[in-house]
């Protein structure tokens, strides 16, 4: 069961919010450093504030005019002069009727007051000039009229001034509004990224515990594990020595070698004793051997194996049992087979376990084969040596099979009364086969028979080919 | 753009050569501009004295810009600075000084009289230009072409009720 770690409740709420969030801020400080920009440029841009002081190059264009005048008047100027300044002021007083200062004080009352009262006051100055033919001609009466007028000439220019600097506090004052907005957003945005940054880290330690825990948990485990097999292999050993003793006392006894037991009732129970104290005899050797296997103590002595050598032996060993049963024992060995290696008591073991198994479950005058064949059409560097053991016993259903490769994995609780055997034997095997690098696999047909195949790798990875040859029989 | 335009002011100047020796037409009307300074061909005392038949009779150019003087986008026809400087065989430009009527007084660079078609514009929405309307001749940069223009340093070189022009 992989370990799935999880968000804490709190910030699997949180997160999506806090990274929407985080999206918002960054577009909103990109949106006020844009508006920012363009405030600053439009302050470079936009003329108002020179355009605006129009009002007062207006003025001052009146004055050079009526100054003019009275120069003229006093003899000091011509005619011309006044002309040319009075030209002067025709390019200015457009600006009350168009362009930006216009613009800017459109629809204000009292701009559009001074402007009117401008653009009449100048007809009225130029009009006496018209009527007599000169400037100097209608001075008095002009500059009469003029300094009248002087006063809304330079309302026009306090008043534009004025407006030039409120438009030009407005735009500072949006400025340093969107500045600070801006400074407040990047802050509200690192205060977020920082509360981030915090619960990402509060989260991995969490993770990290966890991760310790777990480790600590396993460690626990392999320990609790190694302990018990320590147990178990030990407790074994105890129970052998005096388990010895019964049955060989048992046999003795049997044996009347010191003399008659009397009722032969007694030799019979004897008899019994020496029967059970075997089997549980090969109990306790069946579970220290799967306890070995199981913590990892099982060492492999791989040697060559001379394999038809080696399946003779073991097929001696469950000859006398399968004569009994009148079962025949069937050897058949593919033409030229190689050696090969592995640990050669291993190997014995395992088919001693399975032809063993065999004729144990297979009825009188059965059959149990053991063929040995080499799979030729795999690539050469790549074969396997094929040891299957056939039998025509009680087979296995289909239901049963995995179970039965497990420790005291047997079929039914019957069988235990009808057939002798601790119930270790397929899982040792299989567990033997592995650890040497082979494959085991059973197929059974119930009431037909049962199949067990070891494929050992003819050139085991890890190991080399050759090692120190062991006489095998 | 301004090396097209740089390019484009080179190749006039260049063809014109030919005419540079041209003198100046008779000029019938009154004179609505004197050009003084460094320049190749004169009708008067080390001076041009243009009238309006003259300068339009030269390549127009029509520029549609907002001002701030203006309300919304006018449309100025005049001819280039560049082109009358080219007929006026005027050499080695460093600026040209503009003064009005009123004399009031800008100074145009080189620079800008190459970059951009800045036009002595004799005609607004129309109409031609006189005393009474900012005339009869008023300098107009393309502002509205031009963002870099919309400066005030720029409007400040749009000269109205021109009358002379001295070329250093």
């Amino acid at each position: 069961m992989p370990f799935r770690p999880a968000l804490s409740p709190v910030l699997r709420i949180i997160k999506p919010f806090l990274v929407s969030l985080v999206a918002l801020l960054a577009i909103a400080v990109a949106w006020l450093s844009l508006h920012v920009t363009q405030d600053l440029l439009s302050l470079r841009r936009t003329p108002h504030s020179d355009m605006i002081g129009a009002g007062t190059q207006l003025e001052s264009q009146f004055h050079r005019f009526m100054s003019s005048l009275s120069l003229a008047q006093s003899g000091r100027g011509t005619e011309a002069d006044v002309d040319r300044q009075w030209i002067g002021m025709q390019g200015w007083t457009p600006m009350l009727t168009a362009g930006t200062l216009y613009d800017t004080f459109r629809g204000d009352p009292l701009f559009h007051d001074l402007s009117m009262r401008i653009t009449s006051g100048l007809q009225g100055i130029q009009q006496p000039a018209t009527a007599a033919g000169s400037w100097v001609a209608a001075a008095s009466t002009i500059l009469d009229r003029a300094t009248a007028l002087a006063p809304a000439f330079h309302d026009l220019s306090i008043y534009s001034i004025q407006k030039a600097n409120e438009i030009e506090q407005t735009q500072q004052l949006r400025i340093l509004r969107d500045a600070h907005l801006m400074s407040a957003v990047i802050i509200v945005l690192f205060i977020v990224l920082g509360a981030t940054a915090m619960m990402t880290h509060l989260q991995s330690r969490r993770l990290r515990l966890a991760g310790h825990a777990i480790d600590l948990a396993r460690l626990q485990a392999e320990r609790a594990s190694r302990a018990k097999s320590d147990f178990v292999a030990h407790m074994s050993h105890e129970f052998r020595t005096p388990l010895n003793a019964i049955i060989g006392f048992s046999e003795t006894i049997q044996a009347e070698i010191f003399g008659p037991v009397g009722n032969p009732r007694y030799r019979e129970y004897c008899g019994d004793v020496v029967t059970a104290g075997r089997h549980l005899h090969g109990l306790i050797d069946a579970i220290l051997d799967l306890s070995r296997i199981e913590s990892g103590e099982t060492e492999i002595s791989p040697a060559e194996i001379e394999p038809v050598a080696l399946a003779r032996v073991c097929l001696d060993l469950v000859r006398s049992q399968a004569s009994k049963k009148e079962i025949e024992l069937v050897l058949n060995v593919a033409p030229d087979l190689p050696t090969f290696t592995a640990d050669p008591r291993h190997l014995r073991q395992i088919l001693l376990n399975l032809l063993s198994n065999s004729v144990k479950f297979t009825a009188q005058r059965g059959r149990v084969e053991l063929n040995i064949q080499i799979d030729r059409a795999a690539p050469s560097d790549d074969r396997q040596i094929i040891f299957q053991v056939k039998d025509t016993g009680i087979g296995i259903a289909p239901e049963d099979i995995d179970r039965v490769q497990r420790p005291f994995g047997r079929v039914a609780r019957s069988m235990d009364q009808a057939q002798d055997g601790t119930g270790l034997g397929l899982s040792i095997s299989r567990s033997l086969a592995e650890a040497n690098g082979a494959e085991f696999h059973l197929s059974s047909v119930k009431d037909v028979g049962t199949t067990a195949t070891i494929l050992f790798p003819l050139f085991p990875a890890e190991r080399p080919i050759s090692q120190p040859l062991e006489a095998v029989a | 753009m301004r090396a097209v335009l740089l390019f484009l002011s080179l190749f006039l100047i260049l063809q014109d050569r030919s005419q540079a020796d041209e003198p100046l037409p008779a000029m019938p009307g009154p004179t609505v501009l004197t050009v003084t300074g460094h320049i190749g061909v004169a009708n008067a005392q080390n001076a041009a004295m243009l009238d309006l038949t003259f300068l339009q009779n030269l390549p127009a150019v029509t520029i549609k810009t907002s001002t701030p003087w203006t309300t919304g986008l006018s449309v100025f026809v005049g001819v280039r600075l560049r082109d009358l400087l080219t007929r006026l065989d005027a050499k080695t430009v460093k600026y040209v000084e503009a003064k009005a009527i009123d004399d009031y007084t800008a100074q145009i660079p080189l620079a800008d009289i190459r970059a951009y078609d800045v036009i002595i514009a004799y005609r607004l929405d129309g109409k031609a230009l006189d005393q009474m309307s900012r005339g009869p001749l008023w300098i107009i940069y393309p502002y509205t072409d031009h963002d870099d223009l919309q400066q005030e340093i720029y409007y400040n070189r749009g000269v109205w009720q021109l009358d002379r022009l001295i070329v250093n």
